[in-house]
């Protein structure tokens, strides 16, 4: 067998080097540098998570006063509310307010249609706090009582006024005559009082 | 040094590293300290890789005891249940609520004096027919009667001044018999609010 000569000698060292750098970098190193990305990566999100639920877990008392807080405000602001009533409830209230002022009804109406207030777009019923009624009524008696009933509407929180009609000659107020009216009823729902 | 004996310098440090130095410099010594190093700095890098993902492994399981507190899962529900609560519910509640009090407040009718005010500006020389109010224009409207055309103006100036309006609408008479003239009036009450 005759002697290896110097090239082969240099590609038989360069091949071992190759070969040990190939298997390092490839059974070794890499591996262990993909796996220590992927810890690193599991570790960015983790700290994401400890970060928020650090930062929510710090808020929580913050949070509580301002819910107990924002539900105080909210049941001073519905002071003055009823709860969304069936229609019957409803009529009882207005024909109390005008026979309380010496009206005669001749007719009333309640629209069906309870709108919330405001109308919401994605029409979630779950979402509705407030919703409205629509009393319409035709009346007989004098501006003068007509006049009382606008000064307790003004002053109620849940009821306006939202069309009048008076028909025929009026200079004297109190004289009696036809009137048609509608109140706006304000009722709220889904809300803890 | 004796006569008869041949010199000959000896020198042990001399020799020993011309033999190293043929070991040392011989082809197969320097790719065997060749493969040496490349191992050694391989062990190296893999090592400090090692020893990093040891850290952050650490690191990693710190901070998942943290999130996989049970009573840090607890407090984290409640703080994600009172957000929502708040700031879905609550908010839109009270938003609601302070809508609904900004129009009620925004939007008194005429009361009993002003209903007054506005009828004695009438005067007995003014009729007033088919009054009409809408409260999502804030506008009363009527038909009017007089016998005497003169007198209108002077009507619409009181009405002016009893500053319940924050414009009058005034678009002419019209005879409708030998005794009376027939106009329209649209009135604007002040500082309603519309917005709905």
């Amino acid at each position: 067998m005759s002697k290896l000569t110097k090239r082969e000698k240099i590609l038989i060292n360069l091949l071992i080097i190759v070969v040990v750098l190939y298997a390092s970098l490839n059974f070794l190193i890499l591996p262990a540098f993909n796996n220590l990305n992927d810890i690193k990566t599991q570790k960015e999100n983790a700290s994401i998570s400890k970060f928020e639920m650090q930062s929510k877990i710090n808020n929580l008392e913050a949070m509580q006063n301002n819910t107990i807080k924002t539900q105080n405000e909210i049941k001073v602001l519905l002071d003055g509310f009823d709860l969304m009533a069936p229609n019957e409830q409803v009529e009882r209230k207005i024909s109390d307010i005008l026979l309380a002022n010496n009206f005669t009804i001749n007719k009333l109406t309640i629209n069906d249609a309870d709108k919330a207030f405001p109308q919401l777009e994605n029409g979630d019923a779950t979402k509705e706090y407030i919703k409205k009624k629509y009393v319409i009524s035709e009346i007989y008696g004098s501006v003068n009582n007509l006049t009382n009933i606008m000064d307790y509407v003004n002053n109620l929180k849940s009821i306006r006024i939202s069309y009048l009609n008076l028909e025929g000659n009026f200079n004297d107020l109190n004289q009696n005559i036809n009137i048609s009216i509608e109140f706006e009823v304000f009722m709220y729902e889904n809300i803890a009082s | 040094m004796p006569k008869g004996f041949k010199s000959k310098s000896i020198n042990f440090i001399e020799a020993y590293k011309q033999k190293d130095n043929k070991f040392i410099y011989s082809k197969s010594f320097k790719s065997v300290v060749l493969l040496l190093s490349l191992v050694f700095v391989l062990s190296g890098v893999y090592l400090y890789i090692h020893l990093q993902t040891v850290d952050q492994k650490k690191e990693l399981k710190a901070i998942n005891n943290y999130i996989n507190d049970t009573n840090n899962i607890n407090l984290y529900d409640q703080a994600l249940f009172s957000e929502n609560q708040l700031t879905a519910v609550l908010f839109a509640q009270k938003n609601n609520l302070l809508s609904i009090k900004n129009i009620m407040d925004g939007d008194a009718i005429f009361g009993k004096d002003d209903f007054k005010s506005f009828f004695d500006c009438a005067a007995n020389v003014i009729i007033i027919k088919n009054f009409e109010y809408r409260n999502t224009t804030a506008a009363i409207t009527f038909v009017a009667q007089t016998m005497d055309v003169t007198q209108i103006p002077s009507y619409i100036e009181r009405l002016k001044a009893t500053n319940l309006f924050s414009s009058i609408e005034y678009n002419g008479y019209e005879k409708k018999d030998d005794l009376n003239y027939s106009f329209n009036l649209t009135c604007y009450i002040k500082e309603v609010n519309t917005n709905e």
